[in-house]
């Protein structure tokens, strides 16, 4: 497990951040951490960087299962945190930068080199490494902010907002670049208040809301929540006639869209599996492209595990 | 009528009064001033004129505070604006470009003038203690008052002209001093250029540099000070200084309104500064940063806060020229090889050790008040190591730094050792043994407190830090006064009780400033 966060609460002053937070997240996944303004996340994305002490008796959070504040040193090894603003020595050049947290990581001259030319071919910086920081654009000064936590190879990434404030070529890029990383094994713990952002992205979920976490599961969870209706996209290779017939039959719902090679799938969950649509799909002798859920569902979801208004 | 400029007085009077560094200047003024008026009514049998002694001691001290704590204070009018990136949202609202100055300094310069209010009926005691009239008392009080008023107008200009709080308090300052060196060094540079006959002594322009430079010498706050606190002052309350210094200020006004509007027209983006350090890249690759060091924080430091190679070979060099024009100004007084050596240890010792204290004030100032600015702690803070291994390689970095003060304090020490120790014998009899590990206590905890307190003080860690120690001294001395032990061995104890209390007290403080900066980097 690459996080484990047990009954956390934490307070500022009079007013409670985090109320029983509890939740995990499974090594090697990305993991959406998503919630209103004011829900708690970035209390929490502090307290598992180690940047906050939690405080004493109020539950438990744990990296890789060392405690954050018992073994921060061993955690802080392990993890890279990126936070929700754009920090960085704005008078140096880009290759300064990445070299000066290179070598307070403790690697040689050599390694130096190699992570560098790395992590800045990732994050497509290569053409940079000599401007200052502070001549980058927002887009690039966010992949900056990556390259700077990839540099000691880290096992598990927290990113709180990483894509707040850029244009959406540059969320796009930044989501494929952290798609690139969970290929290559890392755990990543991305929060945000938009969920349409993540939806993609994400293999799990955490909904918090108020400091009080209301959903911890998979995405498929969290699209079936409240509902016993699922619904699916169909994409074919070209229209087939009697599809709506053959699903009708299982007793499956459909919808065409866009000259009948698109298609809204609606049934019951409990009495009718992805299985059985998809064998009556190819029995109606269809050519199936994709077969996705609908993500309308999560944002449903998001909507009716949140309180309305902004805190 | 309501005027938009109130807005901006409003402003003011409701931020100033909670903000820590103003309530601890405040404090330690007035606490200096209280404690004054104690120790003179203590001593006042044993000494002459206890009432002039005891004003003179406070204008130094108000001097002083206006002189240093007026830099930032005032240099920070327009530029705080410019660093927050507001002054654009000030410029489109109704506020007029004159409103915007006089909102930002006027409420600066009330605020100190109405401190100088309040300590005055204190003041006033000087008259009762004897020693000094109420004319001498009210006189050197409208000096001080113009003095605050050029130094608030000049840092107002400096304020509108440079984009940062930092840069327009060394203007100010370099700018100050200029205007006190000037008046006092001109006359003698104009006898130098007499005597070697590059200016002709007939004629009418040398009489009138001459004059022109002893009117401005005569306008100096110190030189005014002299003359009104002289037994038997016979002059009245207000002097050329005053008109001469309003009409100063006002020029300073005049041209920060003029430029207001070209100096704010465009909003460049305030960060850190890199100074005269080139990228690798660049033909002067040979003062770059280079590769980063092992100690990576130690390079940083070095480069981006120290000023990097440039800065240490402008210090390298400074040094020997420094001696040639001191060895060349006294060139009638060295008669052999022995007395310019001499001469030259002086110089040496005296400069390397005002270099060195005033290199480590700055370091521990910025130590980590730059990364809670620029909100880069925590990603320094997340580095496996300890509070304690940050603060260390920081300080490597600037101790790189001082290394040319070091050396030359060496040096003036090997000279001073080979001419027979004349040197290090007056400074010997300057701090006894006490004294000296008073020094030190004082010197470390000035030091830390100016780490600690930079870690949440917006400016002015290091001045509340110096002012905090003077408050705890004047305390001790009142103390020491009070209690009789002015002289003999419980002096001496009073004032070893307190190195080793300053001492202790850093212990507690390093624990305190590892968890403040951790708290610090979890608020940002």
């Amino acid at each position: 497990m690459a996080i484990e966060v047990h009954d956390l609460c934490y307070s500022y002053r009079k007013k409670d951040a985090l109320n029983g937070v509890t939740f995990q997240v499974h090594t090697g996944e990305i993991h959406g951490f998503v919630g209103p303004n004011g829900a708690g996340k970035t209390t929490t994305l502090k307290i598992l960087a180690t940047l906050l002490q939690p405080q004493p008796g109020k539950g438990t959070a744990r990296v890789y299962g060392m405690d954050v504040d018992q073994e921060r040193r061993f955690v802080r090894e392990r993890i890279a945190y990126m936070p929700d603003h754009f920090s960085a020595y704005r008078q140096m050049t880009v290759h300064e930068f990445l070299d000066f947290f290179a070598a307070a990581y403790g690697l040689s001259l050599a390694q130096r080199d190699v992570v560098i030319h790395d992590v800045l071919r990732l994050t497509d910086l290569v053409g940079r490494r000599d401007e200052f920081v502070k001549s980058l654009s927002r887009g690039m000064q966010q992949r900056l902010g990556l390259a700077r936590v990839l540099v000691n190879d880290p096992d598990l990434l927290l990113l709180d907002e990483p894509a707040s404030g850029l244009d959406p070529r540059a969320r796009i890029e930044l989501m494929e670049i952290l798609q690139e990383l969970s290929g290559m094994g890392k755990t990543i713990f991305i929060s945000s208040h938009i969920l349409s952002e993540l939806s993609d992205l994400c293999d799990s979920f955490t909904i918090i809301d108020q400091g009080k976490v209301r959903l911890n599961g998979s995405k498929a969870e969290l699209a079936a929540l409240g509902t016993r209706i699922s619904e699916y996209v169909l994409e074919l290779e070209s229209p087939c006639p009697g599809l709506r017939d053959a699903l009708g039959g299982v007793g499956v719902e459909c919808e065409a869209r866009e000259g009948e090679t698109r298609w809204l799938v609606r049934f019951e969950r409990e009495l009718v599996s992805t299985g059985v649509v998809l064998g009556a799909v190819l029995a109606a002798g269809a050519d199936p492209v994709s077969f996705q859920q609908n993500l309308t569902g999560l944002k449903q979801a998001f909507m009716e595990l949140t309180t309305p208004g902004v805190d | 009528m309501h005027l938009p400029v109130l807005a901006l007085f409003g402003r003011y009077f409701q931020e100033e009064p909670r903000q820590i560094r103003s309530l601890a200047i405040k404090a330690g003024l007035l606490g200096i001033t209280f404690l004054a008026v104690l120790t003179a009514t203590q001593t006042r049998g044993r000494f002459g004129a206890p009432g002039l002694r005891f004003f003179s001691s406070i204008l130094s001290v108000d001097f002083l505070f206006i002189s240093f704590f007026g830099l930032e204070l005032f240099g920070s009018a327009i530029a705080e604006e410019k660093e927050a990136r507001t002054l654009g949202l000030l410029r489109m609202t109704a506020l007029s470009s004159l409103a915007i100055l006089l909102g930002k300094s006027t409420t600066r310069l009330i605020s100190v003038l109405l401190l100088l209010v309040l300590q005055f009926p204190f003041v006033s005691l000087a008259v009762s203690l004897g020693g000094v009239s109420l004319t001498q008392v009210g006189a050197a009080y409208i000096v001080l008052a113009t003095y605050t008023v050029y130094v608030c107008n000049l840092a107002l200009l400096c304020s509108v002209w440079l984009p940062r709080t930092r840069e327009a308090a060394a203007m100010t300052a370099v700018l100050l001093i200029a205007s006190m060196l000037v008046p006092v060094l001109a006359p003698e540079v104009i006898n130098e250029l007499v005597s070697r006959g590059w200016l002709s002594a007939h004629g009418l322009a040398v009489p009138v540099m001459r004059e022109i430079a002893v009117f401005f010498r005569d306008t100096l706050p110190p030189v005014r000070f002299t003359r009104i606190l002289q037994t038997g002052y016979s002059g009245g309350l207000l002097g050329w200084q005053t008109l001469v210094t309003v009409v100063e200020s006002a020029l300073f006004f005049a041209l920060a309104w003029w430029s207001f509007d070209r100096c704010s027209r465009t909003e460049s983006r305030v960060g850190p500064a890199r100074g005269a350090v080139a990228r690798r890249t660049s033909r002067l690759r040979l003062v770059s940063a280079g590769r980063v060091w092992h100690r990576a924080l130690a390079w940083k430091e070095f480069n981006f806060a120290a000023g990097g190679k440039v800065v240490l070979a402008l210090k390298v060099l400074a040094f020997p020229a420094g001696l040639v024009l001191v060895g060349y100004q006294s060139r009638s007084q060295i008669g052999n090889l022995h007395e310019a050596t001499v001469l030259c240890s002086r110089v040496l010792l005296v400069t390397s050790l005002l270099l060195l204290a005033a290199e480590a004030s700055f370091g521990a100032s910025r130590l980590f008040w730059d990364e809670v600015r620029w909100r880069t702690l925590p990603m320094l803070i997340m580095l496996p190591r300890t509070s304690w291994d940050l603060a260390r390689g920081k300080m490597i970095g600037f101790l790189v730094s001082m290394a040319p003060a070091a050396v030359y304090l060496g040096l003036g020490l090997v000279l001073d050792v080979a001419t027979g120790c004349e040197g290090l014998e007056a400074l010997v009899d300057a701090l006894d043994e006490t004294g000296f590990w008073f020094t030190l206590g004082a010197a470390a905890l000035v030091l830390h407190l100016t780490v600690w307190f930079s870690l949440w003080m917006k400016s002015g860690a290091f001045a509340v830090a110096i002012g905090l120690l003077v408050v705890s001294v004047s305390l001790a001395q009142a103390m020491v006064a009070v209690l009789g032990f002015g002289t003999g061995n419980m002096h001496e104890a009073v004032f070893g009780f307190l190195a080793f209390l300053f001492a202790g007290v850093c212990v507690p403080l390093q624990f305190r400033i590892g968890r403040t900066l951790r708290d610090v980097a979890g608020e940002l």
